[in-house]
């Protein structure tokens, strides 16, 4: 004999469930590119090196000495201040929970990719056809450069939040929006720019908010960068020096200044003959511009245009094209873009198997080249 | 004017509370620096900032003066390369850019045996910063109080590195002594295998007349970029 309270927990438990897999039944298709891509990426990097763990090499090395030791800024020298705060929060947050941060980093990257993926194909939904966000989806889980997303990087965290804050304007949440625009602002310094699109909604929206949700709206579009103006105040607290960032950025020789383009290209083949890997980061860098024009024949708001031209173009004036072709992947317009040119099935397929080919290749070369 | 004056009281509120969250989370959840990296950090950068230290070493049962110097010098096949240029008393040179050290006594002067040593006791910027940088970034670098040059000081006790020394790999002992305030060097106890010494050391500014008396006691081996 089940009592009536008891009786009425059961039915609740199984609504939530029965509406758990309403959500999820439309939404397969999507787990399902996920886990397929993350299987390939994670197989690949245990088959490079079966006793090792390359998903947390490189800069997860200095994200892993943030969230264990705090800052500590040596001039001249390559230091942890080059990397934002919020990332590093996170894993010390999973660290606290009983995981190693050697497992920390890359399961955080994979779980934050999965509703990455989700918010994405929601915010692509929203301003394309659904056939397009579908595939626009399959393409960035894929993307030679995403195994990214599953290494101690914060990238797959950004693509949360910088969807996330899009997705809660455009549905009017935009104290939630702020929320997730400030924590873009302390995880990579390109999460300022999602205020260019937070901007445009907020101005498409304004006659029909109240003034609270109107201040809120403002405020969201402003938090990025306030929270980016909060990380030299930490820095001044914690290592003294308010300038620690660019002072640490300087010992991997980036610089930004007005001619950092001009020297970037005047030294590319200097750069190219000591590091021949950095044709990758060429080869995209020119890519992910083509993409940005064929994804402005499409039609996205301008704004998403231009911080994905922000994204891309801007960190050239550091003097190099380092990792360009990974900051691609916080640029929505580019997949958008894919998405278009996919629209035939044959171009669909062919883009497809570029795709994964390329992930595997991308996956190979961890252990010789830094993303 | 009171609906647009609540919209910016709740924008500057949240602008507020953005600046106010990002500022406190890391505060909050992440550990300051340890007091021993941070003393070996700033040490560090009196030494590559300065590029210049003069030391007094005593070291195998002699005193010499030393003159340290980071620049850019010409390697055995002519190629500038960073590096270090010790120049003792005794007119001694040590050049190391590359890896490799290099050593040259004058006819009357008993060679020295190891010239690592010698670099690391005159608190070359190359050798003993560099090293001081490294183990405050990896966090290996430990503190305490002490007393050196005549004034409150912190030891910074670095971890063990392995050396050649006449073909025998040997670990060294380095201790590096700071001032108790600004963590400006001040004095170096090392050993390495049964030779051990110990300096006085002080950062100077690489001007003009400095660098000519470089120039003018090693011409062959200092290079002009710097």
């Amino acid at each position: 004999v089940i009592s009536q309270p008891e009786t009425g927990r059961t039915e609740a438990r199984l609504g939530a469930a029965a509406r758990g897999l309403e959500w999820i039944q439309p939404r397969l298709w999507l787990i399902g590119w996920w886990a397929a891509s993350r299987l390939i990426v994670v197989a690949v990097a245990l088959a490079i090196r079966p006793s090792g763990w390359i998903l947390g090499s490189w800069d997860g090395r200095w994200y892993r000495t943030v969230a264990r030791d705090g800052y500590l800024l040596v001039p001249g020298r390559q230091s942890d201040p080059a990397f934002f705060p919020f990332f590093p929060v996170v894993l010390r947050a999973a660290h606290d929970l009983g995981l190693g941060y050697a497992v920390a980093g890359p399961l955080v990257s994979n779980v934050a990719l999965l509703v990455g993926l989700v918010l994405f194909e929601a915010l692509t939904r929203n301003l394309f056809r659904p056939q397009l966000a579908r595939r626009a989806t399959i393409y960035l889980a894929v993307f030679p450069l995403g195994y990214v997303f599953s290494m101690t990087y914060p990238e797959s965290l950004m693509l949360v939040l910088m969807t996330g804050a899009a997705l809660a304007a455009m549905r009017r949440s935009w104290w939630l929006a702020a929320a997730c625009g400030a924590a873009a602002g302390i995880t990579r310094p390109e999460g300022v720019f999602i205020a260019l699109p937070l901007g445009a909604i907020a101005w498409s929206q304004r006659r029909s908010l109240g003034p609270i949700e109107r201040g809120a709206a403002a405020g969201a579009v402003l938090a990025p960068a306030a929270a980016l103006a909060s990380y030299p105040l930490y820095l001044s607290h914690v290592v003294h020096d308010p300038l620690a960032w660019q002072r640490a950025q300087r010992a991997w020789g980036r610089h930004f200044h007005a001619l950092g383009a001009v020297s970037a290209i005047e030294h590319l083949p200097a750069t190219l003959a000591h590091n021949a890997w950095l044709v990758r980061d060429v080869i995209a860098f020119v890519l992910y511009l083509v993409l940005l024009a064929v994804a402005w024949r499409i039609g996205p708001p301008l704004p998403w245009l231009l911080a994905g031209l922000a994204i891309v173009v801007i960190p050239v004036f550091s003097g190099g094209f380092d990792s360009i072709a990974r900051f691609g992947l916080l640029v929505p317009p580019l997949f958008w873009a894919l998405a278009w040119l996919g629209r035939r099935p044959r171009v669909d397929l062919a883009i497809r198997i570029a795709s994964i080919t390329l992930l595997v290749g991308g996956t190979l070369t961890i252990p010789h080249v830094y993303p | 004017v009171r609906g647009l004056a609540a919209s910016i009281v709740v924008a500057l509120s949240i602008c507020g509370a953005a600046l106010g969250a990002g500022w406190a989370i890391p505060a909050g959840v992440l550990p300051p620096p340890a007091r021993a990296e941070r003393v070996a950090a700033d040490a560090a950068a009196w030494l590559l900032r300065y590029r210049v230290v003069e030391s007094s070493l005593r070291v195998e049962g002699r005193r010499v003066s030393g003159l340290c110097l980071r620049g850019w010098f010409a390697s055995r096949d002519g190629v500038l390369a960073r590096g270090v240029l010790l120049v003792l008393g005794d007119g001694t040179r040590i050049l190391n850019n590359g890896g490799a050290e290099r050593m040259t006594s004058p006819p009357r002067v008993r060679p020295w045996r190891s010239p690592t040593l010698l670099l690391e006791l005159a608190g070359c910027p190359g050798a003993v910063g560099k090293r001081l940088a490294g183990d405050a970034v990896d966090g290996t670098v430990t503190a305490a109080r002490a007393f050196a040059a005549g004034q409150p000081a912190l030891a910074l006790h670095l971890p063990t590195q392995r050396h050649h020394v006449r073909g025998i790999l040997v670990r060294d002992r380095l201790t590096v002594y700071v001032s108790a305030r600004r963590y400006r060097p001040l004095a170096v106890v090392d050993s390495l295998g049964d030779l051990s010494g110990s300096s006085r050391i002080r950062v100077v500014r690489a001007g003009a007349s400095l660098l000519e008396r470089f120039q003018a006691q090693s011409p062959p081996m200092l290079g002009t970029r710097q």
